[in-house]
């Protein structure tokens, strides 16, 4: 199992009150997977996929990937299993305006101590991704899929086990969506497991597994 | 008085700055840069502006007083006395040591800031 999450709960407090963002969840991935949770704008969703990430601490609960406790990390171990076990695909736009296309794809190679060919590795990337001619250009002058599939190419540098997309198709139109959502099917047929969290019911026959997140707590909707 | 003064301005540029680019960092530390890399990056990015300004401010003034140093007396009224070589050296190398620590020390308490904010929260300021 690449990823097992159990009881995990993030209790936050608003307006002096005690809420769950993320109540008592539980979920398994194995490689290649595809799984996609569903939900309402406040639901929880990107709360869930920040305490997958380790960005967020959970109140209760445990999160192993690849047989690993990542709650049992201090920050320099956490960073570091990060960098090479998740890609992280945030929400809205995270590609750095001073940064080449393909030095923004070579970034999460430079923020660890690494071996190998950073070049080849990006460029391929970006091949893959059909925008091996725009390694030279700027964010600025990139389209919103283009920056989309930059922000995908980013996050499979390191060549992670599980990549996890918080609502990548969020701004795009229904053509660069659909392009989009086909990169990550391709994504998880060679073998990196998929999280995706999105609002888009429309592109929910993507995914193998299919969630729906209500006020923190998750549900299957496969049958 | 006047180094307390340039201390505080550069503390407002730090702060600003370092403002300016939460966000960026945030990424990083999603990407899997480490608190202490953070700060290291806003350390040395100030530490090279200083090292920068520092050359080039001595530079400049060597390049004002120097050849000008009887003009400068003149209109002061007070004779130019140019030092020993050794005392302009020991003033150079005081000046430089003093203008490379100065954007350190500003950028210090912002860079161990930027490290330790929340990337989660920061991501989402301005939704």
């Amino acid at each position: 199992m690449l990823l097992e999450v159990s009881n995990l709960s993030k209790e936050y407090t608003r307006t002096n009150r005690p809420f769950f963002a993320v109540k008592d969840v539980g979920l398994k991935m194995n490689s290649g997977d595809f799984a996609i949770i569903i939900g309402r704008s406040g639901s929880g969703k990107s709360t869930l996929l920040n305490l997958i990430g380790g960005l967020v601490s959970p109140t209760v609960g445990q999160i192993s990937i690849d047989g690993c406790n990542i709650m049992s990390l201090k920050d320099r171990e956490l960073s570091a299993f990060r960098n090479s076990y998740i890609g992280y695909i945030p929400q809205g736009h995270s590609i750095l305006s001073n940064l080449s296309v393909l030095d923004n794809v070579r970034l999460p190679h430079y923020l660890q101590k690494r071996q190998g060919d950073v070049d080849k590795r990006a460029l391929s990337l970006l091949e893959q991704f059909g925008i091996a001619h725009l390694a030279n250009a700027y964010p600025q002058q990139l389209s919103g899929g283009e920056l989309r599939r930059v922000t995908i190419a980013r996050a499979l540098m390191n060549k992670p086990k599980l990549l996890l997309a918080d609502e990548p198709t969020n701004d795009l139109d229904a053509q660069t969506t659909y392009e989009v959502m086909h990169l990550f099917s391709e994504i998880a047929n060679e073998g990196t497991a998929v999280l995706l969290v999105t609002h888009d019911l429309s592109t929910i026959h993507y995914g193998k597994h299919v969630y729906r997140m209500d006020n923190g707590e998750l549900k299957s909707l496969n049958t | 008085m006047l180094l307390g003064v340039t201390l505080v301005i550069l503390m407002v540029v730090f702060s600003a700055s370092a403002n300016e680019r939460k966000k960026e960092f945030a990424i990083m530390r999603i990407l899997g840069a480490t608190k202490k890399k953070l700060a290291a990056i806003l350390i040395w990015e100030s530490l090279y502006i200083s090292m920068s300004g520092g050359v080039i401010g001595t530079m400049l003034a060597a390049i004002f007083v120097f050849p000008f140093n009887v003009f400068i007396g003149d209109n002061i009224g007070l004779p130019y006395i140019q030092p020993s070589l050794l005392w302009i050296i020991a003033i150079l190398l005081g000046t430089l040591l003093v203008a490379f620590s100065l954007g350190p020390i500003a950028s210090a308490y912002f860079a161990v800031k930027v490290s330790r904010s929340q990337t989660y929260l920061t991501l989402r300021e301005g939704e």
